[in-house]
């Protein structure tokens, strides 16, 4: 490797080494790659040109942080997005969670809320919610808020709905939102049965016994050695036979944890740990 | 004579590709390095890609897959709606952010990616299509020393792409797809070039 095909990659570690001591916030351990087209983005945004320059306004100037935080934490999504995951959560899962008297699901980073809100409808419809709890953890304050809210786009309901038939919704997808003139909102309560916090998987721990976890398209924005560790966090955090689900093009196969689950819906990644 | 050792080959192509990249394959026989393609798919298609296009490669074709490490003598596709990213030491990303240029995967996330970790150790290919991605990612390739090389527009079953990455950049070599292929044999393989001289 040549000097010249690296220095960048020290730049970045640097900087992120930097974010980490100045800001608390851990991205040391993310997919480089990512990282990269990310930071780009940020240095459009704050109008400089190279790496150190964003190194040196984040040690003066604290504002330039969010947004670096907001380019750095992964887009929003849809509701239902990849329906047959939630179909088979719904056709496989649930019912085997309705045979427990409370039901405790962590979304892990869960952007704006569309996941937790997608869980929350189905377990409505499936008679749980009542007696289920939904943790949302993220972290990005502002991503946190807006889904505390229940705040829906008006322009991303087209598709929230369709993906929501596809997923084997049983009512309309119209009932569970109301629109005003600040915009259209989830139904307060199914918001209500949603416990929202911010939660770091690179630096936080266990914070609960929950039956299912779901973390979608986050895990790929880490390298194996933090995905090993989330991996062993939710391994951690599942109550006996509980259950994983993770992203369409994310695997557990590379990961020591591994072998403590077994492939419960190998086509849609839902993972269901062994007895011990 | 190669003028420089090409550890890392990345095509791009959109509409028409599918036929293009079926026909440059056949030439990567005996390529000891490592292949990433980016191919857009409308929405609509669904057909696994990679085993569809190995009946065409020399080489084996798989899909891409999350932080797997690419291994020489392998073609690797982008899975349909990820990116592909490149990260050091050959380890393959995937990341589900916004589409550029209103693809996604992209070429230039791909291309892009890999130039930062392969340098003057890789070529790039761009082919036929009907929109402008890889045209900044082929810039990206060239300017850290990396050959390029696009489809001549002309030749192309859709101008579109070739031409606007043609506005942005000047590649080493712009060629119709049969003289690519040998250009490509000649700059990975060594082969070819001797005897015309």
């Amino acid at each position: 490797v040549t000097r010249d095909e690296s220095t960048w990659e020290f730049e970045i570690r640097l900087l992120l080494e930097t974010i980490f001591f100045r800001y608390k916030s851990d991205f040391r351990e993310y997919s480089l790659s990512s990282v990269r087209r990310r930071l780009a983005l940020a240095l459009k945004k704050l109008g400089l040109d190279t790496i150190s320059q964003l190194q040196d306004r984040l040690l003066s100037d604290t504002t330039s942080f969010d947004v670096v935080l907001q380019c750095l934490s992964v887009p929003t999504t849809e509701m239902f997005r990849d329906p047959p995951y939630f179909k088979s959560l719904r056709e496989n899962v649930l019912p085997i969670l309705a045979t427990y008297p409370s039901v405790k699901i962590w979304i892990a980073g869960c952007s704006t809320g569309e996941e937790p809100f997608s869980m929350a409808i189905m377990l409505h419809e499936e008679g749980l919610l009542a007696r289920s709890l939904i943790y949302a953890t993220d972290i990005n304050p502002i991503s946190l808020r807006r889904a505390e809210a229940g705040l829906l786009r008006i322009e991303d309901i087209q598709k929230h709905t369709s993906n929501y038939q596809k997923a084997g919704g049983k009512a309309s997808f119209s009932e569970y939102y109301s629109t005003t003139e600040k915009g259209s909102f989830l139904r307060q309560d199914l918001l209500e049965r949603i416990a929202f916090a911010d939660h770091s998987l690179s630096t936080d721990s266990v914070f609960a016994e929950v039956h299912l976890v779901s973390c979608r398209n986050v895990l790929i924005y880490f390298g194996r050695s933090l995905q090993n560790r989330v991996f062993d966090l939710f391994n951690d955090s599942l109550s006996p036979r509980g259950f994983l689900g993770i992203g369409s093009k994310e695997t557990m196969r590379f990961s020591p944890a591994y072998s403590a689950f077994e492939e419960f819906d190998a086509a849609n990644r839902v993972y269901r740990r062994r007895i011990a | 004579v190669k003028a420089q050792q090409i550890d890392f080959l990345a095509i791009g192509a959109s509409a028409g590709g599918f036929e293009a990249i079926g026909r440059l394959l056949p030439v990567l026989e005996g390529f000891k390095g490592m292949v990433a393609v980016v191919l857009h798919m409308p929405p609509d298609r669904d057909s696994p890609l990679s085993s569809t296009l190995q009946i065409r490669s020399p080489l084996p074709v798989k899909e891409g897959e999350d932080k797997e490490v690419m291994s020489p003598g392998n073609i690797y596709m982008a899975p349909r709606d990820y990116h592909m990213l490149v990260n050091p030491g050959g380890e393959l990303s995937l990341d589900v952010g916004e589409p550029e240029n209103f693809s996604r995967p992209s070429i230039d996330a791909l291309f892009e990616s890999a130039a930062f970790v392969y340098g003057k150790r890789m070529a790039a290919v761009l082919l036929t299509g009907a929109n402008a991605d890889g045209a900044n990612g082929l810039k990206v390739v060239a300017e850290r020393g990396g050959l390029t090389a696009v489809e001549s527009p002309e030749s192309a079953r859709f101008p579109q792409m070739p031409a606007a990455a043609l506005q942005l950049h000047q590649p080493s070599a712009v060629l119709p797809l049969e003289q690519l292929s040998q250009w490509l044999q000649t700059e990975l393989l060594g082969i070819g070039d001797a005897l015309e001289r």
